[in-house]
């Protein structure tokens, strides 16, 4: 019952936050379609963030729960963080230039789609990182398995900031 | 580079771009049916909400069953897990409540109160709900057992999976509910 709990109450607030997010959207869909190519970005760069988040807070759930770390100083919790951060740089970076290459295809040309990508990213990832990290370590010493409430908050607080950043990242360049 | 961060971001990141490829080519789905779809309001609001639910499942599904396989290794009729069996009702649950929640919040954001269209949208997210949260379940099941017997770590492989093919076919389902019930 206390599972269902976590689980329930965790949905609920990611329906809310994802319904927000959702009305965000329906605000910047002109913006968005000014830009070439970031229609075809945004489900990808969506989809990235709440993967990297949702695996690393996977990765450190399972190591909490096997024992193999118990702090955030521990060796293998900054191997995770590390490796996040270089994935979060290699994805932008790819994802910019397919969503670049998909851009050729339709007869358009704006290479700064994968500078905007990169610069996402790297907003994003300076923000939900931490948080991810913070909120993992928080909860199982809460006792509270993170297994059952992180993987909602991330994809929801991932979608909510990666909007922001994107909208950061085309006002910038 | 320590040999951890190599095998981490080694095992993860062939995954995680065709993942997102695949997203992409989730959004070109929907792209078919925008004209459609920028009609109805409630479901413009209700999509990322939606979209995301579908996803949490396959996360929790995925996470919770990676643990369960490193805790206490592979059944071979999983199916007989009362582990599993009380993950499956606890999302079926959830699954229907949460639902039942999207559509009835979409139609009050979105300000159309009609009933008729309060029933169609519920019954499209129930729909979608219930079949994808299925399909949710199989793969976080079968592809973690195949990646975990194949000795790699299945954290780095089934949460991008179950989400990206939570993404794609969410907006499939879309793409087929919206012009059957509208």
């Amino acid at each position: 019952m206390s599972e269902l709990r976590q689980i329930l109450a965790a949905e609920f607030v990611s329906l809310t936050g994802g319904l927000l997010a959702g009305l965000m959207l329906s605000s910047i869909k002109h913006e968005i379609a000014l830009v070439p190519g970031l229609l075809i970005l945004l489900p990808g760069f969506l989809e990235m963030r709440g993967n990297l988040s949702g695996t690393l807070s996977a990765r450190l759930s399972s190591a909490l729960h096997l024992g193999t770390i118990d702090s955030l100083k521990s060796q293998i919790t900054k191997d995770y963080i590390m490796s996040t951060i270089i994935l979060t740089l290699l994805l932008g970076t790819s994802l910019g230039v397919i969503a670049y290459a998909a851009n050729i295809l339709l007869g358009l040309n704006y290479p700064n789609i994968i500078l905007i990508s990169i610069m996402a990213s790297i907003l994003s990832g300076a923000f939900m990182i931490p948080v991810t990290v913070y909120f993992v370590f928080f909860l199982f010493k809460k006792g509270y398995d993170p297994d059952n409430i992180m993987g909602p908050y991330v994809t929801t607080i991932g979608d909510i900031i990666c909007m922001v950043s994107l909208i950061i990242a085309v006002a910038i360049l | 580079m320590n040999k951890l961060i190599y095998k981490t971001v080694k095992e993860s990141f062939a995954i995680l771009i065709i993942t997102s490829i695949i997203s992409s080519v989730g959004g070109f789905g929907l792209a078919a049916i925008e004209t459609k779809f920028l009609k109805i309001v409630p479901l413009i609001i209700l999509f990322p909400a939606l979209n995301d639910m579908i996803g949490d499942f396959g996360t929790i599904i995925a996470s919770k069953y990676t643990t369960i396989l490193f805790l206490k290794g592979i059944k071979k009729k999983w199916w007989k897990s009362k582990e599993l069996r009380t993950l499956f009702k606890n999302i079926g649950f959830v699954a229907l409540i949460s639902a039942l929640y999207l559509s009835t919040i979409s139609i009050f954001l979105s300000g159309e109160l009609e009933i008729k269209i309060l029933i169609k949208i519920m019954a499209i997210t129930s729909i979608a709900t219930v079949v994808l949260t299925v399909v949710m379940l199989l793969i976080a099941i079968i592809g973690g057992l195949y990646v975990y017997k194949r000795g790699h770590n299945p954290d780095n492989y089934l949460i991008p999976m179950t989400t990206s093919i939570a993404d794609l076919t969410s907006m499939i389902m879309l793409s087929i509910l919206v012009p059957l019930f509208f």
